[in-house]
């Protein structure tokens, strides 16, 4: 039965070839093919968030269509890996093998109740991370020229506009107050300040260098596109939904005189 | 001073959709079903759906409105993300490490 599990069931036509590969200098295919290699199994790591995510909806007893975008979510972080994992084994020289999930360090926030806890898992995941996620595939695509890179970082993109808007829509929604919003509001900060230093750390990782129409970026490009989305689109957002921002916006102001 | 001010394409995208999805006092669940019948939830799906063309893309985070925010006249172009730049190119200070933020870690990212 596993034969018939195919880990990228779109049957984007514009997958299955691109004969401009072929002609690249092997530094270029080496650099792409590491690049999409480790997206794969970062994946796979927000397919493993978004199963917290999901049960934390259902918890919160959430509207029942979020939990559901929740759900699909975890399948589609999968299908994204597997999206990932065919670029870089069209790139690569040799055999890339796929990754397996793993188990995650889900964040925890003390001291605030289960409820509490759900909801900014919720908000940290999908309204901050999500959202951000948004910027660096618009970015990539931005820059992309390569077919098969373009086809794969669209359809992730499509998703993830989707998953950030979990976030956002639970925070729409009903089931959210004004004690609710005091609770992020509170914590919105540490959020930020945490799941910054998330997306700092990764960036230090990435190897020097850029391949800008294969969807890679250098780490500096990606760092400018994540600090404004965090300016333009997840400020923004939780102002419009009533949370105070004021405390995060001057970290972030303050961060850039 | 940095300016805080929502990209109107992706925000609109992103948020606005997001927030409006299951709104509150506007029926709960009923209102999701509304939002998508309304085509609220069309864009993301059509880049979903969309063959090997760019253009179900481009539509998806093209913002042809305003909204009740007033975010008429604030860029929409793609790319908006260099204009980082505006705002200064200094690090966002991730606080120090003793700082009383999330434990167990941060939500995975995918660069």
């Amino acid at each position: 039965m596993l034969a018939h599990v195919h880990l990228m069931p779109r049957g984007d036509p514009a997958m299955d070839t691109d004969d401009t590969i072929a002609r690249l200098d092997p530094e270029t295919r080496t650099f792409v093919a590491a690049t999409a290699a480790r997206r794969a199994a970062l994946e796979l790591r927000g397919a493993a968030a978004f199963t917290a995510v999901t049960q934390a909806l259902i918890d919160l007893r959430a509207d029942p269509r979020i939990v559901e975008l929740a759900a699909r979510a975890i399948a589609e972080e999968m299908d994204h890996s597997g999206i990932y994992l065919s670029v870089a084994r069209a790139y690569g020289p040799g055999e890339v093998p796929a990754p397996r999930p793993e188990p995650i360090d889900v964040p925890a926030y003390p001291g605030i109740g289960a409820d509490g806890e759900r909801l900014l898992r919720v908000v940290g995941m999908c309204s901050i991370n999500e959202t951000m996620a948004c910027s660096f595939l618009e970015l990539c695509l931005d820059g992309a020229t390569a077919p098969l890179v373009r086809a794969g970082l669209r359809s992730v993109l499509a998703d993830e506009i989707r998953h950030a808007r979990i976030g956002w829509a639970y925070l729409g929604s009903a089931d959210v107050g004004d004690a609710e919003r005091r609770l992020v509001s509170e914590w919105l900060l540490p959020l930020l300040r945490a799941q910054w230093r998330g997306w700092r750390d990764q960036i230090a990782t990435l190897p020097a260098g850029e391949r800008v129409g294969h969807g890679c970026p250098s780490g500096q490009a990606i760092e400018r596109a994540a600090r404004a989305s965090v300016r333009d689109l997840v400020l923004p957002g939780f102002a419009r939904a009533g949370v105070d921002v004021v405390e995060a916006m001057q970290w972030f102001e303050r961060s850039s005189d | 001073m940095a300016t805080i001010a929502p990209r109107s394409k992706l925000f609109h995208t992103i948020v606005v959709v997001g927030l409006s999805t299951a709104s509150a006092g506007c029926g709960g669940s009923e209102q999701v079903a509304a939002g998508k019948e309304a085509g609220a939830d069309a864009p993301a799906q059509d880049a979903a759906d969309a063959g090997a063309e760019d253009a179900p893309v481009e539509a998806s985070l093209v913002f042809a409105g305003t909204d009740a925010s007033g975010d008429a006249g604030i860029s929409a172009r793609r790319g908006d993300a260099g204009d980082a730049g505006d705002a200064g190119d200094a690090a966002l200070d991730c606080g120090p490490a003793s700082y009383p933020g999330p434990e167990g870690g941060c939500w995975p990212m995918f660069i």
